[in-house]
């Protein structure tokens, strides 16, 4: 190799400086921001509630967190809600609680997604009924 | 001589089993597979399950061992869905007159997700992380020991219907626990593509890093497919499984900032509380609640 000795060191020296780069991005331990989330824009739904027997007691959760419970429960009963709306869907947990007595009861849904359009769903059952309906 | 004829008849009318205590020989090829047989069979049976905990179905082979067992085999219980490669040299090598039963063919396949590194179009062979296709193992099971010892039927039909019962209560415990994840975030980055079942079953999208078996090499080309994935689509958690090496998962949460979510059992049971199916199923379904709520 020809040249100064001065230069060959600077030779080898950005040679280094080149090959570094790419082994200090491989070999980094820091690591980038955690990953966040998309929130999905929360919504206007209804629920219609309609009971052939009365429960003693309802309540229903969305992502585990209750969102409208009763105690006095009427055969017929409707809320509006606000809750982040993916276009996949939402699950809703229903907990009922019926009297131990009746025979088997159900429970009909109706589901008006943000777009207006309503969606019937059923649950049957007798005593305390956990179901978990997604919509729409 | 008229006493010898009479004993002559009843062995004829009444055959060896009526009077035999001795159980049904079941030679299964999985480990999910043991468990049904177990747990349908009862007493009435002896299971020789060949593939044990923490083996990978995928790279398995029957030892000279296992292939004198199936010989004497009255029920032969295999996967299919083409996990057990050897099935024909199983049966030419073996002479077996046991009843082979593909449980996996029963039901519909999904195919795994398009990967430029396959040109083949596969079928996941991973159908037990379906619950439904779970009952309709058992279905399957069951009928198949009614046509191997129909004098134990009744034992077979009762001990079917308490496992359908688990596997319903545990299908209600799974939706009340996956109600908590938000739809638009079940996203489920994984090693190797083993839970498209699981997945339609409710309502993920699956984004493997590697392909139908866990010894399977992921390129380059893929792992930046999925370093893009997790960040446009906020994946918080990528899932390792219980018996491969999690080194490229490692490098991808660096890459994006999402956790090790925890290690998911893809291809079969595993120890202590993922010993048994339930205990499998709740382990998969709480470690990925966890880790992307």
């Amino acid at each position: 190799m020809r040249g100064s000795p001065l230069l060959r060191a600077f030779l080898v020296f950005f040679a280094i400086l080149l090959l570094g780069y790419p082994l200090q991005r491989l070999t980094r331990t820091t690591t980038v921001a955690e990953v966040q989330p998309l929130l999905a824009k929360t919504q206007k739904i209804g629920l219609l509630l309609t009971f052939t027997t009365r429960p003693d007691s309802m309540r229903v959760r969305h992502l585990g967190k209750e969102i409208w419970s009763e105690n006095q429960v009427n055969t017929l009963m409707e809320k509006e809600l606000f809750l982040p709306y993916p276009k996949e869907g939402i699950d809703l947990a229903f907990d009922l609680h019926w009297p131990a007595s009746s025979s088997v009861a159900a429970l009909r849904v109706t589901f008006a997604g943000p777009d207006g359009e309503t969606v019937e769903k059923s649950i049957w059952g007798s005593g305390d009924v956990s179901e978990v309906l997604t919509f729409p | 001589m008229r006493l010898f004829a009479v004993f002559l008849l009843i062995l004829v009318v009444f055959p060896r089993e009526a009077f035999s205590e001795e159980k049904l020989r079941v030679s299964t090829f999985s480990t999910i597979l043991t468990e049904i047989a177990e747990q349908i069979g009862g007493d009435k049976v002896q299971v020789t399950g060949h593939v044990k905990v923490g083996i990978d179905p995928h790279d398995f082979e029957p030892k000279p061992t296992d292939l004198i067992i199936v010989a004497k085999a009255d029920v032969i219980l295999l996967s299919a869905k083409h996990m057990e490669g050897y099935v024909e040299k199983l049966k030419e090598s073996t002479g077996t007159k046991g009843e082979l039963v593909k449980v996996g063919d029963g039901f519909k396949s999904l195919k795994m997700e398009p990967n430029d590194d396959l040109e083949r179009d596969v079928e996941d062979p991973h159908w037990w992380h379906s619950l439904a296709n779970m009952a309709m193992a058992a279905r399957g099971v069951r009928d198949a020991f009614i046509r191997a010892r129909p004098n134990a039927a009744e034992a077979f039909r009762a001990n079917a219907i308490d496992y359908l019962q688990r596997l319903d209560s545990l299908k209600k415990w799974a939706g009340s626990e996956l109600a908590k994840l938000p739809r638009d975030q079940r996203k489920l980055v994984t090693s190797h593509d083993a839970f498209q079942y699981f997945a339609k079953e409710n309502g993920f999208k699956v984004y493997a890093i590697e392909g139908i078996s866990s010894s399977d090499q992921p390129s380059s080309k893929k792992v930046a497919q999925i370093i893009a994935t997790v960040k446009a689509q906020g994946v918080k958690s990528i899932f390792s499984e219980n018996i491969e090496n999690p080194k490229v998962l490692v490098a991808i949460t660096r890459e994006t900032g999402a956790k090790l979510g925890g290690k998911l059992f893809a291809d079969g049971l595993g120890e202590n509380d993922a010993a048994t199916y339930a205990g499998m199923y709740r382990h998969n379904v709480t470690t990925i609640v966890k880790g992307l709520q």
